[in-house]
């Protein structure tokens, strides 16, 4: 007879646990089930054209949205995380950088709806009035600034919000990278003559692939943030090139219309889903070597 | 030269760190201003009330409020014990297969899309085709997804304060001839009993303010709280609603909630900050 221990009723609801995995898998391949019967997936995923009306429903424009406004948004992000980290860890005394540092924390905990709800409200009218208008004005023979539409809501508003939404997410790695910098390193480097920004250019170089995992985390959450993109981009779906046209993401379709969709729609929802599904499960355990990676067993 | 650029450089840096804060303070003062005004005008009506048709003044956020009480409430109830034993197995057993294969899927899930989560769970239950419990948006479908997305997060937290115990108090308990039973629940846990809150309070807050998850597995309400198998109403799923309505009275009910669950989120976040100086922008 197997005597019931502490231990094993624990190791049931960690197997609870590790099934959530499987369970997600699972779900999304079995639910989207009903999506294969009807859809061909290459012909979805190629489809160039999403429209209600005539029934069209390709992914690529929502692809294309997706990377467009990531890449962006990280393009943005990246140089920003990596100053804050820098002045937070090497140029600001340690008593405010700490108050500092947990005011930076505050920010990711803001809720994305909140966040959104500024960007649509208040920084998409501002940006508007005096960004959009002069870029319009002044810059339309850039073909990055030409637009026919004059709105708000666009890869470009849609842009800041999210690079500010995942920029305390890579300044932290980016942060706790910085820290551990061996002492060695950095004595090397001022015995070398160097001053403090080229210590800091030294370190840099030392915590690349560490850079990189907050690259690839920043990747993952602006790949998977729905709510406040979608209330910042415009909601088109289109290929076009200029920042400042409206634009559409995986799961800004999906978070506008999973609720109402019925037939055929909601099955391509689904699929949006599942694309969805297979782009960030593989960001998430690629980053996951990466970030074991940059700390060398660090993290276990 | 060299010294030129060090400057340039190093002002360069603390101006990002800046620009991180503007943004935060602009979201703050907009919906003090815009929200706090009105939540002083008629405080009991927002409080209690429900909202208005488009057009009429007033309304207030009580049906969200009690929606998110509720939804919340069944969240932590699937989510909080799952991701505490968890993490105490993790950690006191850290060298097991068990341990070391949940690690890895706690981290995986933890970063995973919270819409997907949403999506999973409807389609396999609530879904009219391919759900098991075929209730169509349902309250605790939501609540279910929610609980999941708490999950990893509590069991990595939970993890981190029971590893950070020192083994010489394992090593003293278990030689005193006490079981694993004693040693786990008047030893270990009393110890870590502040971190574990923390635990919790990190994943309520990460899950007060979802909304995505909501919007798919449970769809939009606005009406008081009926049953677990009907859409309820939740404060991010306001906010996301009235926000995007043309209506000027409906924006600014937005704005008030938005402060509402500013003061909540954060709240969470100084109380878990105050229990353990642990930092909760876990990867």
């Amino acid at each position: 007879m197997i005597k019931i221990t502490t231990f094993y009723i624990l190791a049931f609801f960690t197997l609870l646990t590790i099934l959530i995995l499987p369970f997600y898998i699972g779900g999304i391949l079995y639910g989207s089930r009903e999506f294969y019967e009807r859809i061909s997936f290459l012909d979805f995923l190629l489809g160039k054209e999403w429209s209600l009306p005539e029934q069209k429903y390709g992914a690529l424009p929502a692809i294309y949205g997706t990377l467009i406004v990531a890449a962006l948004a990280l393009l943005i992000a990246m140089p920003i995380s990596i100053g804050g980290a820098i002045a937070l860890i090497e140029f600001l005394p340690k008593r405010l950088s700490d108050k500092l540092g947990i005011i930076v924390d505050l920010i990711a905990v803001i809720p994305s709806v909140v966040v959104g709800l500024w960007g649509l409200l208040a920084l998409g009218p501002f940006l508007k009035n005096n960004l959009y208008s002069f870029l319009s004005e002044n810059l339309s023979f850039i073909p990055l600034f030409q637009s026919s539409f004059f709105t708000s809501y666009n890869k470009l508003t849609a842009s800041l919000v999210l690079a500010y939404m995942i920029s305390p997410f890579a300044l932290a790695v980016i942060k706790e990278n910085l820290k551990l910098v061996p002492w060695s390193i950095k004595e090397a480097a001022y015995s070398l003559g160097l001053n403090h920004w080229e210590v800091v250019r030294v370190m840099l170089s030392y915590i690349k692939p560490g850079i990189l995992a907050a690259f690839m985390i920043a990747l993952g959450r602006a790949v998977a943030e729905a709510v406040a993109v979608s209330m910042v981009i415009g909601n088109t779906c289109s290929f076009s090139f200029s920042l400042l046209d409206p634009a559409c993401t995986l799961s800004t379709l999906i978070i506008n219309n999973f609720a109402e969709a019925t037939g055929i729609e909601a099955s391509a929802l689904i699929g949006l889903g599942f694309v969805l599904f297979i782009l960030a499960l593989t960001l998430v355990i690629l980053t996951r070597f990466i970030y074991i990676k940059a700390l060398g067993g660090y993290l276990r | 030269m060299r010294r030129v650029k060090a400057l340039f450089y190093s002002s360069l840096s603390l101006l990002c760190l800046l620009l991180l804060f503007i943004p935060l303070i602009w979201i703050l003062v907009e919906a003090t201003v815009r929200g706090g005004y009105y939540i002083l005008e008629r405080p009991l009506e927002f409080f209690t009330d429900i909202g208005r048709p488009p057009g009429i003044p007033g309304g207030g956020i009580g049906h969200a409020l009690q929606g998110s009480l509720y939804l919340l409430a069944m969240a932590l109830l699937i989510g909080a014990p799952l991701g505490t034993l968890t993490g105490i197995y993790t950690a006191e057993r850290r060298n097991s297969i068990i341990a070391k294969i949940s690690r890895f899927v706690s981290d995986v899930i933890v970063e995973f899309p919270t819409i997907i989560v949403g999506i999973v769970a409807y389609l396999t239950l609530a879904s009219r085709i391919t759900g098991i419990f075929n209730t169509g948006p349902a309250a605790l479908i939501a609540s279910f997804s929610l609980g999941l997305i708490m999950v990893p997060i509590t069991a990595r937290s939970v993890e981190a304060t029971l590893i950070s115990i020192s083994n010489e108090i394992r090593e003293g308990a278990y030689s005193l001839g006490l079981k694993d039973r004693q040693v786990l629940f008047r030893i270990l846990i009393p110890i870590a009993k502040s971190g574990i809150v923390t635990a919790l309070l990190i994943g309520l807050a990460k899950i007060a303010g979802e909304s995505a998850p909501i919007i798919v597995s449970n769809g939009i309400s606005n009406f008081w709280f009926s049953n677990w198998t009907e859409p309820a109403a939740s404060i991010p799923v306001l906010i996301y609603v009235y926000g995007l309505s043309p209506f000027n009275e409906w924006q600014t009910l937005a704005w008030a909630a938005s402060l509402i669950l500013l003061l909540l989120v954060l709240g969470l976040g100084f109380l878990a900050r105050m229990v353990t100086k642990e930092v909760w922008v876990r990867v």
